[in-house]
């Protein structure tokens, strides 16, 4: 028996030249329409979670976007929005420079799904388990208006998201063109051990939807002093957030077990974390806070203090 | 740039390629080593096409959302979902089905299925063995890790894995002569 595919109207496909049309294509067909690439998120939403399907796809592969990592003069990394995460899995460049990023890349979906999706979208979806990496390296994200390419910190993106949704606001049209991530030179960096960690929390050991994710980098001193940390909570469908109150409590403080509990407090209180079907807002707190105190506490024992 | 769809009623004024028409627009692209040329929507998904336009069965319809592996099919030598991949994302591309494996005969990773008991009803064996091939064709000699991350996107309901490894090891030392 024929197993047809059940589709009474497919969406209509566009394969725009270059970048201003594919922004004018969005501009006239406007919420009809969606941007696409290797539109694996996007089909979940309407085979899986019942949204209607879009009446058009704007095909941003044919646009001549970039696809591809570089690190220019040693100290800026770009990532073309149209980068395969399966391109992104297997890159020296991430490996060496943004190892959180890697490790995040590692824990999104599975290889099958990596070969089609794209950083990009990763980004673009609003709540891809690249964020909360591409957030503790301070990443920048450009973006095309349809007339000019406009350079966007990713943190203050984010803060836009949130305020647009408590506030109703227009959805965001622009076409993310590259991610941009600044490389501490050797120079910058101080003494001590790098702390570096990525870890997803998640309803199945691999291949899951996050529950949790938590990006954290920073360095352990052998005398107990803490420098330069970022922390970076998202998973759930949460907007992924740093946890600056954290971060500063942990700049120049000295490494004890009491600050642990101070911190985890912190981390439970600031974490903006959403309950789901799934876990209380609560349990997914009180996960992220455990993953950063333990990810601290095995750093310290590695560098002597307990 | 050129388009006739364009100036239709309701079209953005545009001079886009539009390709949504069933009518006009062709998939050019190679499946199991035989030249395709279809009349198609672009964004009917290649498990239709293999399975209801060209009969090729092999390739199984399951969660149709990129979770089960069911369906996975090699492009251009590299794994992915058929239940996620449109047609216009197959152009010009390489498709290989688990028909397409080893021609009339049993493929080695599918001998080591056999062998190891790696499967069970066998209804996800098709995308176990095609995600293998890609492992192996990557790197002949995977580390346990890479086996189990390769394999990420393979459900199995019935084997409880252990089979399914022993069978990826196997064909690993198989080909290692």
């Amino acid at each position: 028996m024929m197993e047809q595919e059940n589709r009474t109207s497919f969406p209509k496909v566009w394969q725009p030249a270059d970048l201003s049309e594919a922004w004018r294509l969005k501009h006239m067909l406007g919420d009809a329409a969606v941007y696409t690439a290797g539109t694996t998120y996007l089909r979940t939403q309407w085979e899986a979670e019942g949204a209607a399907p879009p009446g058009h796809f704007i095909d941003l592969c044919s646009t001549g976007l970039l696809a591809g990592i570089e690190l220019k003069d040693g100290e800026l990394l770009t990532i073309g929005a149209l980068t395969t995460l399966a391109s992104c899995r297997s890159s020296a460049l991430l490996v060496n420079h943004v190892p959180v990023l890697m490790e995040a890349v590692r824990a999104i979906a599975a290889p099958s799904v990596r070969n089609l999706a794209t950083i990009g979208g990763n980004v673009a979806s609003t709540f891809g388990d690249a964020l909360p990496a591409l957030l503790v390296y301070e990443a920048q994200l450009v973006w095309y208006d349809g007339k000019l390419l406009q350079v966007e910190p990713l943190a203050d993106w984010l803060a836009g998201l949130r305020h647009a949704a408590a506030n109703h606001a227009a959805k965001d049209n622009r076409i993310l063109k590259e991610i941009r991530i600044p490389i501490a030179s050797d120079s910058d960096v101080d003494s001590g051990m790098r702390l570096e960690m990525y870890k997803k929390i998640g309803r199945r050991e691999a291949f899951t939807p996050s529950l949790v994710s938590v990006a954290m980098t920073g360095r352990i001193h052998q005398d107990g002093l803490l420098s330069g940390f970022r922390i970076a909570l998202g998973g759930g469908g949460a907007i992924a957030q740093r946890l600056k109150e954290v971060e500063s409590l942990l700049q120049h403080a000295n490494y004890t077990q009491p600050l642990l509990g101070t911190i985890y407090d912190m981390i439970v209180e600031n974490a903006e974390l959403q309950g789901d079907l799934f876990a209380s807002a609560l349990y997914k707190k009180q996960t992220a806070a455990n993953l950063i105190l333990s990810a601290l506490w095995r750093a310290a024992g590695q560098a002597g203090m307990h | 740039m050129t388009d006739n769809h364009a100036m239709k009623q309701g079209a953005p004024q545009v001079t886009s390629s539009m390709i949504s028409s069933e009518t006009s627009y062709t998939l050019d692209c190679d499946v199991n080593g035989e030249p395709v040329s279809m009349k198609v929507q672009p964004s009917r998904r290649l498990l239709f096409i293999l399975r209801d336009d060209l009969q090729l069965t092999g390739t199984k319809r399951s969660c149709e959302i990129g979770r089960c592996g069911a369906c996975m099919v090699l492009m251009d030598g590299k794994p992915v979902n058929a239940c996620l991949t449109m047609a216009y994302q197959c152009a010009g591309k390489k498709i290989t089905s688990i028909e397409g494996l080893s021609g009339r005969g049993v493929h080695p990773i599918q001998q080591a299925f056999l062998d190891e008991g790696g499967f069970q009803c066998g209804y996800c064996t098709p995308g176990m063995v095609i995600s293998t091939k890609a492992l192996l064709d990557d790197n002949p000699r995977p580390c346990k890790a890479e086996v189990e991350e390769a394999l990420s996107g393979n459900l199995c309901r019935c084997t409880g894995y252990g089979g399914i490894l022993r069978a990826v090891y196997k064909a690993i030392e198989t080909a290692d002569g």
